[in-house]
């Protein structure tokens, strides 16, 4: 699904970019584009809203069906403080994902933008490549893991907390499942705005 | 020595304006057995929960084991209840865990020892039970009745000082309350724990008490021996 969503979301991109070089002709600055746009700011972002789609709504979900059937009074009554035993499982495992996820996006989407610059232009595989490696540094890749940790890490707390607020009834559980939703994307959203601000301004 | 393992100081409890328990005070020594009686909606939930730490009292102080309880202190706080067995109406298993791992998590997270290992330690208390036929099995797997032999079986294996179950006639049938009583007998003779049951059934006050508390209007209005009981309920 990831490779799938990352192949069109760099094919786009291309097609976008491609649309606005032909007009002044300098398509060999196609790799640099890219880099800016998909490796640097979007991305992460897409990356994490997947995330968000697939695990986060889901994260939400358990720990409020938890709540609702007393596992968490159960897991406390065993002298296991549930808040410890249910996030940092998720917390690890969801921040080795995002970051592993992250380098698979930026590479299907780096080969979604060949595919549509070599229909398009006929640029070289080569060329591309060097293109992007000219372009892209070691800080724009720290940079991406670092987006990626600290939006695994919203993306945690944020579901968890949601979760946990179900209490014990059910009937607030949808509401958590949406509310978590949408407050993990304008978290990201301010996370990923003071990030990028902070090292590219 | 510890005189009490359980101190009930002036304790209240109320929600909002609703007062549910008030000036309520008892003790629990080693070996003792307490029986709570009180018709139902008498909040005897509520002192039970409080007993267990569950839930903090509005007024008043808890002791165990001399100690008043911190629930401020996570770490104490959640230590302490590894000494606590407690079986009420709402208490379930982990739903996503088989009745192996809800009866061995407790060993596992604290001793960080592997599932066979707890299992093979576990072995008597498994038989005890009747629980080693579904031990791979989900709470949703099994019946009712086994969930509830399986809760019991994960507070004795806690070694706890002080035991407090609520009712615990409903959750099983003659023939099992009988290997339940048997269970609790051994325990109070090895480690010489304390039980508070509630119950409303006289055949448990006969078989169990050494003292009753009655509970009305949130209030203690008796506390006496078994057979002052029986005699006045005569």
């Amino acid at each position: 699904m990831l490779g799938i969503i990352g192949v069109i979301f760099g094919a786009l991109v291309i097609i976008q970019i491609l649309a606005q070089l032909s007009r002044v002709g300098i398509s060999e600055a196609l790799g640099q584009f890219l880099v800016v746009i998909v490796i640097r700011e979007l991305g992460p972002l897409i990356t994490a809203v997947i995330v968000i789609l697939y695990s986060g709504t889901a994260m939400a979900t358990e720990v409020g069906y938890m709540t609702v059937l007393g596992d968490m009074r159960a897991i406390a009554m065993r002298g296991i403080d549930p808040v410890h035993f249910v996030a940092v499982p998720r917390l690890i495992g969801t921040t080795i994902a995002m970051v592993c996820l992250l380098i698979y996006f930026d590479m299907v989407a780096l080969l979604g933008g060949f595919i549509v610059s070599r229909l398009f232009t006929g640029i070289p595989f080569y060329a591309f490549i060097m293109g992007v490696a000219a372009s892209i540094g070691a800080s724009d890749i720290i940079i991406g893991f670092i987006k990626a940790i600290f939006f695994a890490a919203i993306i945690v707390v944020i579901c968890l907390y949601r979760g946990f607020q179900v209490g014990g009834e059910i009937t607030r559980l949808p509401r958590a499942i949406s509310k978590s939703a949408m407050d993990c994307f304008l978290a990201l959203l301010i996370v990923d705005l003071i990030i990028s601000g902070i090292f590219y301004l | 020595m510890i005189k009490y393992l359980l101190e009930c100081k002036g304790i209240g409890y109320k929600i909002g304006k609703n007062v549910f328990l008030e000036d309520i005070n008892f003790t629990l020594s080693p070996g003792q057995r307490v029986v709570l009686f009180s018709e139902s909606h008498q909040a005897a939930s509520f002192l039970l929960q409080i007993c267990s730490t569950l839930i903090r009292p509005t007024k008043g102080a808890l002791f165990i084991e001399g100690l008043e309880v911190d629930y401020k202190d996570q770490e104490e706080y959640l230590n302490l209840k590894t000494r606590l067995a407690f079986v009420d109406k709402k208490s379930t298993l982990i739903q996503n865990l088989s009745i192996i791992e809800n009866i061995a998590l407790a060993s596992a997270y604290h001793e960080n020892r592997s599932l066979e290992e707890i299992q093979i330690q576990l072995e008597p208390i498994i038989e005890m039970f009747s629980l080693k036929s579904i031990l791979h099995l989900r709470p949703a797997e099994v019946d009712p009745a086994a969930n509830s032999r399986a809760l019991y079986a994960i507070e004795v294996v806690k070694k706890p000082v002080v035991i407090i179950f609520d009712q615990p006639e409903n959750d099983f049938n003659e023939s099992d309350r009988y290997y339940l009583f048997n269970i609790l007998h051994t325990l109070r003779e090895d480690r010489d724990c304390g039980y508070i049951i509630y119950t409303r059934s006289r055949s448990m006050i006969e078989k169990w008490a050494d003292v009753i508390i009655v509970l009305k209007d949130g209030l203690i209005t008796q506390q006496v021996d078994k057979d002052s009981f029986l005699l006045s309920r005569k």
